[in-house]
C-alpha cells in the first residue's frame, strides 16, 4: 500500500501485575492499523480490554509484548513521545478530571504551554478550538459552572488546539446524558468530515453506526472486524459476547422476518422509512396490476 | 435559610468579587508584591500609632477597591476564637525585661505587665490589618489571577531550580477541584444523613461538634480524590505534560504606571509604619 497506515498495533500484548505471582492477561496477540482519515469504533463490554488498548495508542502505556507505531514511531521509544502524543490526541471517560485549570481559555492553553507554542499563535489555537466544538461563549467562565456535556467539549477543544491527527475518545460519552452525548458525537462527525481520523472507544452499539469500520474486541482479542452494517448482521454472536445490536438494526431484522423483502441490514431510522416507503410503493404497483 | 447539604451553593472560592476599581485593574503581580510588603511593614510595627494608621489604610482600601468594609469584618468572625487564645496566652506568659515594665498581677509564671497588655493590643491590631489586608486581595483578584501572579513573581526561583510552574499547578489544580469534591461531598453526605447520620446540627461555635460530624467522611473524599487523581495525571500526559520541561506561557502581563505607584506606595507606607519613632 503505497500510504503509509497512521497507526500500526502488531501482535500486542499486554497484562497487569495483581500482585507479585498473578498477572491478568488484558490483550493477546491484538493486530490492525488504522489509515488516516478513518473512522474506527472499537467496542467490547466492560472489562473485555478495550480501554487498555486505547491507552497503548499514544504510549501511556507500554506493549509487553508486539509493538505500536504512530506514523512510524515507536511507542516504546520514550524520546519521541511527545511527538506521538502530539500526533494522537486522546479524551478520557470522566469530563471532571481532565480539566487542569480554573478557567477555560487557561485549560486549552494547558496543552499548548507543554508542546512550547509561541504566545503569538496560542491565541488563534484557543479560539479555531473553542469554535470548532461551539463554546466559544464560555471562554472565560471557571469549568464547574459548565455540565458535563459541556466540559468534555471543552476537554476536546483542548486536544484539538495542540493540532493532533488523530482523535481516541476513551469511552468519552459514557458519563454524560443524552445531550451531551449527541452533542459530543455530532463533533466527532464534523471532524471526520473534516479529515480528522477518529477512533473511538465504546460499549453502546448505538454509536458506531457512523464508523467505517468497526473492531469488537472480547477477553483481549479482536473477535470481529467491518463495516457497521457487517457486524450489525451477525447479531447472535453478538449476543454471546454481551453486544447489543442498535436498536433499529434489530427493529429492520424483525421486519426482515415478516415481509422478507425488507432489507435487513437497515440502521438507521432514515434507511428504515425509506425501506418502509419503497416496500408500500411496491405493493401500490402490485395491487393495481 | 440554606441547608447543611447545599456546599456549592455556599462555595466562593477565593470570593472574588467583579468591579471596575483601581485595585482590580492592577497587574497581580504587582498587586501580590505590595501585600507581601506591606504584611512586613505591618509584622514589624509595634508602636499603637503606627498600628492605628495602618488599620485606617487598610480600611481606606476598602473605599479605593469599592468593596463595604463589611466583607473584612465578615472575614473577623471565624478568626475571632483564634485571637482569644493567642491573646490569653501572650497576657499571661509574655515577659518583658525593661526597667518601665510595671507588673499588674503575678501567679507562678503567669504575670499580667504593662508589656503584655500592650502586645495584646498590638496583635489585635495587626490580626485586623492583615485580616482586611488579605480580604481585600482575594476580594479584588480571581484566583486564576492569583496563581499566575505568583508564578510569574516566583519564576526567577527557577533559576535555583526550584520547580516554580509544578508548585503553581498544584495551587490551580487544588483550587480547580474545590467544587468537584464539594459535590462529591455534597453526595456523600445526603447518602450518609438518609442513613442516619447527623449533619450540621452544632452552631458555628461548636468547633469539635462540627469537626467530629466530619468524620466519616473523610475516607470515602480522600479516596475519591486518589481516584480523580489518577485520572488527572493520565488526561495530563496525554497532553504532553512532562515535569521540568521547558514551557511557553499564555497569559502576558504587561505593567503600567499605577502598577508602579501601588508599589511605590506600598513601601511608603511601610516606611511610615516602621522607620517613625512613635511615642506611643
Amino acid at each position: 500500500m503505497a500510504n503509509e497506515p497512521l497507526l500500526q498495533v502488531e501482535d500486542v500484548s499486554y497484562s497487569y501485575k495483581i500482585n507479585s505471582k498473578e498477572t491478568l492477561q488484558v490483550l493477546t496477540d491484538v493486530s490492525f492499523s488504522v489509515q488516516k482519515g478513518e473512522y474506527v469504533a472499537i467496542i467490547g463490554h466492560n472489562g473485555s480490554g478495550k480501554s487498555t488498548l486505547s491507552k497503548l495508542l499514544n504510549g501511556i502505556l507500554v506493549p509487553e509484548k508486539g509493538q505500536v507505531r504512530v506514523k512510524n514511531l515507536l511507542t516504546s521509544d520514550r524520546t519521541q513521545i511527545k511527538e506521538i502524543r502530539r500526533t494522537v490526541g486522546m479524551v478520557f471517560q470522566h469530563p471532571d478530571n481532565q480539566i487542569v485549570a480554573t478557567i477555560v481559555e487557561d485549560d486549552i492553553a494547558f496543552g499548548l504551554e507543554n508542546i512550547g507554542v509561541p504566545h503569538d499563535e496560542m491565541d488563534a489555537r484557543i479560539t479555531g478550538a473553542l469554535e470548532a466544538v461551539g463554546m466559544s461563549e464560555y471562554r472565560y467562565r471557571p469549568p464547574h459552572h459548565l455540565s458535563g456535556g459541556q466540559k468534555q467539549r471543552v476537554a476536546i477543544a483542548g486536544i484539538l488546539a495542540m493540532q493532533p491527527e488523530c482523535l481516541v475518545l476513551d469511552e468519552a460519552t459514557s458519563m454524560l446524558d443524552s445531550y451531551g452525548r449527541d452533542d459530543v458525537l455530532a463533533i466527532m462527525r464534523k471532524l471526520h468530515e473534516n479529515g480528522m481520523t477518529i477512533i473511538t472507544v465504546t460499549h453502546h452499539m448505538n454509536e458506531v453506526i457512523e464508523a467505517d469500520r468497526v473492531i469488537v474486541i472480547a477477553e483481549g482479542k479482536i473477535a470481529m472486524v467491518g463495516s457497521p452494517r457487517e457486524i450489525f448482521m451477525r447479531q447472535q454472536e453478538l449476543e454471546s459476547l454481551h453486544l447489543d445490536v442498535p436498536d433499529c438494526s434489530r427493529i429492520a431484522k424483525v421486519l426482515h422476518q415478516e415481509v422478507s423483502s425488507f432489507n435487513a441490514t437497515a440502521m438507521n431510522p432514515e434507511e428504515i422509512v425509506s425501506e418502509v416507503k419503497r416496500l408500500t410503493h411496491v405493493n401500490q404497483e402490485e395491487s393495481k396490476s | 435559610m440554606s441547608s447543611p447539604f447545599e456546599l456549592t451553593r455556599n462555595i466562593t472560592i477565593g470570593q472574588y468579587l467583579v468591579r471596575n476599581s483601581i485595585i482590580h485593574k492592577l497587574d497581580p503581580r504587582f498587586k501580590l508584591a505590595s501585600f507581601a510588603i506591606l504584611l512586613v511593614g505591618i509584622a514589624i510595627c509595634d508602636s499603637y500609632i503606627g498600628n492605628l494608621i495602618g488599620l485606617f489604610l487598610s480600611i481606606y482600601l476598602f473605599h479605593l477597591a469599592s468593596i463595604p468594609v463589611s466583607y473584612g469584618v465578615s472575614g473577623l468572625k471565624p478568626a475571632i476564637p483564634f485571637m482569644i487564645i493567642i491573646g490569653l496566652m501572650q497576657l499571661f506568659l509574655y515577659k518583658e525585661m525593661s526597667p518601665d515594665n510595671v507588673i499588674y498581677w503575678q501567679l507562678g509564671f503567669l504575670e499580667v505587665s504593662s508589656a503584655s497588655i500592650k502586645i495584646v493590643i498590638i496583635s489585635v491590631l495587626r490580626f485586623m490589618q492583615i485580616i482586611f489586608l488579605s480580604s481585600i486581595l482575594t476580594l479584588s483578584t480571581s484566583t486564576t489571577e492569583i496563581t499566575r501572579g505568583l508564578e510569574r513573581l516566583l519564576s526567577p526561583l527557577q533559576k535555583v531550580k526550584f520547580p516554580v510552574h509544578a508548585f503553581s499547578l498544584i495551587i490551580t489544580i487544588a483550587i480547580r477541584f474545590v467544587p468537584t469534591f464539594a459535590m462529591e461531598m455534597e453526595k456523600m453526605m445526603k447518602a450518609q444523613a438518609s442513613r442516619g447520620a447527623e449533619f450540621g446540627t452544632g452552631a458555628w461555635w461548636q468547633i469539635i461538634k462540627r469537626t467530629t460530624e466530619m468524620f466519616p467522611l473523610i475516607i470515602p473524599l480522600f479516596n475519591v480524590a486518589l481516584a480523580r487523581g489518577e485520572d488527572l495525571i493520565l488526561a495530563m500526559e496525554a497532553r504532553c505534560y512532562t515535569p521540568g520541561s521547558s514551557r511557553t506561557v499564555y497569559t502576558q502581563y504587561k505593567a503600567n504606571g499605577n502598577d508602579y505607584v501601588a508599589l511605590l506606595v506600598s513601601v511608603g507606607i511601610v516606611f511610615v509604619l516602621v522607620f517613625i519613632p512613635y511615642p506611643w
